[in-house]
């Protein structure tokens, strides 16, 4: 034991004082906050500014476009070919054509430039051009404006209440949906990121010819568990320092960006920016389906299928790392054996958040090669929507525990063999003559 | 007394027999040379000797005692495909290694100072593994392999590499730990090393001991009654009953006795021709060349 210890304390320390590690750890979040903020920039800072002459065959349209969102219309009474020729030198970027129409209910405009116009802005046009029309409409079938707001402002919102729930409180399916898919998501990188630097650093251990120098002194299922571990803490010290940096980043950015973030709140307001987006009473509705969701007792269960599913597919890796070749970069042709339920698990689990009650969704949330991406994704909707979790997760969970036991004595009898094959490649065959051995 | 005992070791790999029945004895305080020519099993051996993989059938025994776990942390082994951590530092690393086989850490990084300063590297602690070459990294595989004092010590071919002079540097501590009363297994298919190290060997092929024994009485086993004469005379001898000469010039002779014949006798009728005798000496077969017969006959 102590010296499972010490090898843990080895792999963990030589991996979180690297260089790379302070990088990735610090610049990984970074990196996402300065994605935001640019996209962000660019949603305020809107489009370039265009000026559009205006060719309207009909004359309805003249005058009633407004110059808005960086584009600025002006009228011409000239032909369409003329101004074919001359746009650029009269100062335009492009030619709105709008023929006469045949009848109102299909309007075929043209934008003419030499440069293309970007969705957004072909959005802005389209938009105003309907708007306009309809107004012409209104106004050809003699239809009462009044009447006609009236009928616009239907408002149908669908509650969906679990029956037996206390207060029969209303559960947003879609936090739970977002919040499930976070989950799994985030075990799902869990399982990749650091199941490759176990199998990567097996495999080093075993090209640099370390290995045989250590089992000298220790087992080697001693050896691996350690690596395995050790690796794991540099994973759980990764999140928790990424933890620490959200919390003081929003901190900051609420500080620093108050006045941006008021003008943001406007634009998310303004209909025309934010077609589809939540109001504020949606938002609230929001806000208190999360407050819902029990997030200690969540905390927990996340926690076992990090562990359990990292041990799981830790020892995986550990296994396929230990039948590299001389050559490390060449190795993984097998690590595919082990990637493939994890990418099939998130896979799954895109369909489960869909779905949470499904025949797919139980079965991959109790088999253990996909359970620990799913589960904690159905989770996110809650024991009230889920009742049957009741009974799922414990099974599950046994389930997991069972399967990391097992892969990990799997590896150990493929690990014990290979760290010690030099030189050729090793097959899978090979691999299964080491588990009879 | 015995250090280890190996009785009827077999091992094989799938279809590929690597030990069929192997026994022999390491005698406690003595330099023990296993030979054998690549691929004969030797590193199959060891790994069975260090436990690393276990005997298909056989017995080790180390100080008369079945293998345990605790005999992990009393032998040092230096295998031929080794390597070291190369981001550790030199310190570091050997303080790990240390620590593996059961010291402390103050006792692993004192001791770690003593080997580093005894081998003239002291200012070695900080230097990063990846920068030491091949040589200098071979120094600190030998020190980690020696750091806890080991009753046992399995050198496999612990030269390969080395330069004359760390070759000597080695050798020498090699001397000192024997004179200590360590014992070492000192596996080669180098011959030359292991008449001048090596007090007993057992000679492996093909999975099997051919040959064992102490190197003195092996070749005396394998002469064939050979002497060298370098003498001063008449050079047309007589013809000399019961010898053949194999080479004769420049005051040069080398004679085989056939059977029946003394050193004594040829001396005495050499002399008796009138020949003046500055040398005479019985020539052995090498270790090398008893090799090269015995893994060519077997």
């Amino acid at each position: 034991m102590n010296k499972i210890w010490l090898i843990i304390q080895r792999e963990y320390w030589t991996r979180v004082r690297k260089k790379s590690f302070l990088l990735t750890t610090i610049l990984a979040p970074l990196g996402m906050v300065a994605f935001f903020a640019i996209s962000i920039l660019v949603a305020v800072s809107g489009q370039t500014e265009r000026r559009i002459v205006v060719i309207d065959d009909s004359g309805l349209f003249a005058n009633k476009l407004e110059d808005k969102n960086n584009l600025y219309f002006k009228y011409a009474d000239t032909s369409l070919a003329y101004m074919n020729e001359v746009y650029k030198n009269e100062g335009y970027d492009g030619i709105l054509y709008i023929p006469a129409p045949k009848n109102w209910q299909t309007i075929r405009p043209e934008y003419r430039s030499d440069s293309p116009l970007g969705s957004v802005a072909k959005n802005h046009i389209s938009n105003q051009l309907e708007k306009v029309t309809r107004n012409i409409l209104i106004e050809q079938e003699h239809v009462d404006k009044a009447s006609l707001d009236k009928i616009n402002n239907i408002d149908v919102a669908l509650a969906e209440k679990i029956i037996g729930q206390e207060d029969d409180k209303e559960a947003s399916a879609e936090v739970s949906m977002v919040m499930g898919y976070i989950l799994g998501f985030a075990i799902y990188i869990i399982l990749l990121v650091y199941g490759t630097m176990v199998m990567k650093g097996v495999a080093e251990e075993k090209t640099s010819k370390v290995v045989e120098i250590i089992i000298s002194s220790v087992k080697p299922f001693q050896l691996m568990m350690g690596k395995i571990v050790g690796v794991g803490l540099v994973g759980l010290t990764q999140f928790a320092i990424w933890g620490i940096m959200l919390v003081v980043l929003q901190f900051v950015v609420v500080f620093a960006f108050a006045g941006q973030l008021s003008e943001l709140q406007a634009l998310a307001n303004d209909p025309a920016m934010a077609a589809g987006q939540p109001d504020q009473a949606e938002i609230a509705g929001y806000v208190a389906a999360f407050q819902q969701i029990n997030l200690v007792q969540l905390f927990f269960i996340f926690t076992f299928y990090f562990i359990g599913g990292y041990l799981l597919y830790g020892s995986l890796y550990a296994a396929i790392g230990s039948a590299a070749g001389d050559d490390v970069d060449s190795n993984n042709s097998l690590s595919f054996i082990v990637t493939i339920p994890i990418i099939l698990s998130i896979t799954i689990m895109t369909a489960v958040v869909r779905d949470p009650s499904s025949t797919l969704a139980t079965f991959s949330s109790i088999f253990p090669l996909t359970s620990p991406v799913v589960m904690p994704a159905r989770l996110g909707f809650g024991f009230d929507s889920l009742p049957e979790l009741y009974w799922q997760l414990p099974l599950s969970m046994i389930c997991l525990i069972l399967g990391f036991t097992f892969t990990t004595w799997l590896a150990g009898r493929i690990y014990r063999t290979g760290i010690l094959m030099q030189g050729k490649k090793i097959t899978l065959k090979d691999m299964g003559m080491w588990l009879k051995g | 007394m015995n250090i280890l005992e190996l009785e009827h070791i077999y091992k094989s790999y799938g279809s590929y027999a690597a030990n069929r029945d192997i026994s022999f004895n390491v005698p406690k305080g003595s330099i023990f040379g296993m030979l054998g020519p690549n691929g004969a099993g030797k590193s199959t051996m060891i790994r069975i000797i260090t436990n690393i993989i276990a005997a298909d059938s056989g017995s080790v025994r180390f100080n008369g005692e079945p293998f345990k776990e605790k005999h992990h942390e009393v032998i040092g082994y230096m295998p031929e495909e080794r390597g070291l951590y190369k981001k550790m530092m030199v310190g570091e690393h050997l303080v790990y290694l240390g620590r593996l086989k059961g010291l402390n850490k103050a006792e692993a990084t004192k001791k770690v100072k003593d080997w580093l300063e005894k081998l003239h590297i002291a200012d070695w602690w900080d230097k990063k593994i990846e920068d030491l070459s091949k040589g200098m990294q071979q120094k600190v595989q030998f020190i980690a392999t020696t750091l806890h004092d080991p009753q046992l010590l399995i050198l496999d071919e612990p030269f390969s590499g080395l330069d004359p002079v760390n070759s000597n540097l080695i050798k020498d501590e090699i001397f000192e730990l024997q004179r200590k009363g360590t014992s070492i297994i000192f596996s080669t298919h180098r011959m030359e090393q292991v008449e001048e190290i090596c007090e007993e060997i057992v000679l492996i092929n093909s999975g099997q001991n051919i040959l064992q024994g102490k190197v003195k009485e092996v070749r005396q086993r394998f002469k064939e009654n050979k002497y060298q004469v370098l003498y001063t005379g008449d050079n047309t001898l007589t013809v000399l009953s019961g010898y053949e000469v194999e080479q004769q010039g420049q005051g040069n002779l080398v004679l085989k006795a056939l059977e029946g014949q003394t050193p004594n006798q040829l001396l005495r009728t050499l002399l008796d021709q009138g020949l003046e005798i500055h040398h005479f000496n019985e020539i052995l077969p090498s270790i090398n060349e008893i090799f090269i017969r015995q893994v060519q006959a077997s």
